[in-house]
């Protein structure tokens, strides 16, 4: 089983490789978290605001309208990251959220909206562990969606991803 | 093809421990395909059962318990969930609907859930499925009662029929309840999840059953005197004191481990809140390791019938040496022996499979029904997948490698070992 799924892994990797390399023209942007924070504005450190828990403050808020770059709107890119899973059936992940560190989802304070890209695979992809980190290539574009109030984020339409590799 | 033609007569031949063999690998292949399917199907079931739900909230207990008694019905929470809470919760930032759960009563021991029409609506399954009619439609009157498919089918209710709900813990507390029955107006189609074997009232109705002591006055007043009238403005969520559980969607599913957080951070209630798509790869996690030694036992099943299937070929070499050696001086060459035990073995191994699948269909659909009332389990009844001909094909491969080591050793027998005799 694991070798399959590995092996769905690997097919991946070739595809993105294969696609890096045809589509050399505009190969996808490396990225990395700071490059989804604006240049200039000051990003509340969620590490901070786990300091003020245990105060009668309960409803923590950390900066949910930390504005997105829009300048990376439409653009290729490729992101590491780790996988929160969202939707997908008992082989595939379908749709997941990426964060910037493993428990984002557990322990620690969670990540301001700015620091969590919203993905969506088509076909899906096999996921073996929650606790290695990917990289995930493709389309980003900042979200807008009303609620109370309109409200910006990341979502990246995969077509790739890949082991992350050091 | 005249090999194979001798190679199937002489099995014939000795059609004894032939078919004993046979029937072994057949036993084993069954034993194999019907573990490998259940765990597959076991699997999807699960996976299936829920979808677009971003959070699934409850009194604090353990991650994999929440979603097994709020979703699968499987086991039970000991506490619930205030309805301050759930009001306080439902009115935060990004939380675009919610659905209150409220189980713990039955009906001829299937689940009553108590919920709100939203349920309809928002709840999905499989790929983003919402839920869908095959009569009726869902209930607007405190006395209605959605079913699902499989209650429909085996208790064989209609739209329209009365039925009564009892309290899963006894009757004397709504004794007069047991007159004032529900009226089935709507049946789901089938989804292959707990769904179908669940009866679907308004939450108010859960209140009002067991002694709706904390319900308006007004309520009960209003079911002493409706029956026949339209009360298209009924409250059918009412005031509970509290619910088992509730489910959560957002605006946007980057909420989730915000919203998430600050539940599990509430105060006034320790409440736990969980993504179902984290949770179900934790079950998987923790299930791998029994998954990996039901296949490796069933493996080793086959392993050994196929091992059972060389002995028996070593055995009748023995026997056969005559047979082999008439075979030589009528012009057979050593190549032709070599291939008529192969073909012989792959023969073996060929029809054991097949009769194997025909056991497992067999097993599959007498079992289908028990491990779906049972466990919960939808088997799929269908064609073999790639997946389980790819373990037919080793099964294949493997019991041909077996069959060459007699084949090898006919191919070295002499002619003149056969024809003299031996004590």
């Amino acid at each position: 089983m694991q070798y399959i799924q590995k092996l769905g892994l690997f097919s991946l990797v070739i595809i993105s490789l294969a696609m890096s390399f045809f589509s050399y023209a505009n190969a996808p942007k490396e990225i990395f978290w700071e490059d989804l924070i604006p240049k200039g504005h000051v990003q509340i450190d969620t590490q901070d605001q786990a300091s003020h828990e245990g105060s009668e403050q309960n409803w923590v808020q950390p900066d949910l309208d930390a504005p997105v770059v829009k300048e990376l709107d439409g653009q290729s890119v490729s992101l590491p990251g780790f996988v929160v899973p969202l939707e997908g059936d008992s082989e595939v992940i379908t749709e997941f959220l990426l964060v910037p560190y493993f428990g984002a989802c557990i322990h620690v304070p969670p990540p301001p909206p700015n620091q969590i890209v919203h993905v969506t695979i088509k076909g899906g992809v096999p996921i073996e562990s929650l606790y290695d980190a990917i990289v995930v290539t493709g389309i980003i574009s900042t979200e807008t969606w009303s609620g109370d109030i309109a409200q910006v984020g990341y979502k990246i339409k995969a077509v790739g991803v890949a082991p992350f590799e050091l | 093809m005249i090999l194979i033609k001798l190679a199937y007569k002489s099995l014939l031949n000795r059609r004894g421990s032939a078919f004993l063999t046979l029937f072994t690998i057949a036993i084993s292949v069954m034993l194999l395909l019907s573990i490998e399917r259940v765990r597959v199907d076991a699997k999807s079931s699960f996976s299936n059962t829920i979808s677009g739900t971003d959070l699934i909230v409850g009194a604090r207990t353990g991650d994999i318990q929440l979603l097994l008694s709020s979703v699968f019905r499987i086991g039970h929470t000991n506490n619930g969930v205030s309805w301050q809470s759930y009001e306080y919760i439902k009115q935060q930032r990004g939380v675009k609907w919610t659905i209150p759960l409220s189980l713990g009563d039955s009906h001829k021991g299937h689940a009553v859930l108590g919920t709100s029409p939203d349920y309809f609506t928002h709840y999905m399954y499989g790929k983003k499925q919402t839920l869908s009619f095959l009569q009726g439609s869902p209930f607007n009157h405190l006395n209605d009662v959605v079913i699902g498919s499989e209650i429909a089918s085996t208790l064989g209710y209609k739209v329209g029929e009365k039925v009564i709900i009892s309290h899963g813990m006894g009757n004397t507390s709504f004794h007069h309840h047991d007159d004032n029955p529900f009226t089935v107006v709507g049946i789901l189609n089938a989804t292959g999840t707990p769904v179908d074997k669940t009866l679907h009232i308004p939450l108010a109705a859960i209140e009002l059953m067991h002694g709706g002591s904390h319900s308006p006055t007004e309520h009960e007043h209003e079911h002493e005197h409706e029956h026949e009238h339209d009360h298209n403005a009924e409250n059918l969520i009412g005031e509970p004191t509290q619910i088992t559980a509730f489910l959560m969607g957002f605006d946007s599913p980057l909420y989730t481990l915000q919203v998430r957080r600050n539940i599990n951070q509430y105060k006034p209630e320790a409440l736990l809140a969980i993504m179902p798509g984290v949770t179900l790869r934790e079950l998987w996690e923790m299930l791998s390791i029994v998954e990996k030694i039901l296949l490796l036992f069933s493996s080793i099943v086959v392993l050994v019938s196929l091992l059972g299937m060389l002995t028996t070929l070593l055995a009748s070499l023995s026997q056969r040496r005559r047979e082999l050696a008439i075979l030589r001086s009528v012009g057979a060459r050593p190549w032709h022996l070599f291939s008529l035990i192969s073909i012989e073995s792959l023969l073996i191994t060929l029809l054991g499979c097949i009769l194997g699948c025909g056991l497992f269909y067999g097993l599959m659909s007498v079992a289908a029904g028990f491990l779906q009332s049972h466990a919960g389990i939808s088997i799929t009844i269908a064609m073999l997948s790639d997946y389980e001909l790819g373990l037919i094909s080793v099964i294949m491969a493997a019991g041909f490698l077996v069959g060459l080591i007699p084949a090898t050793r006919a191919y070295f027998y002499s002619l003149a070992d056969g024809m003299s005799i031996k004590i």
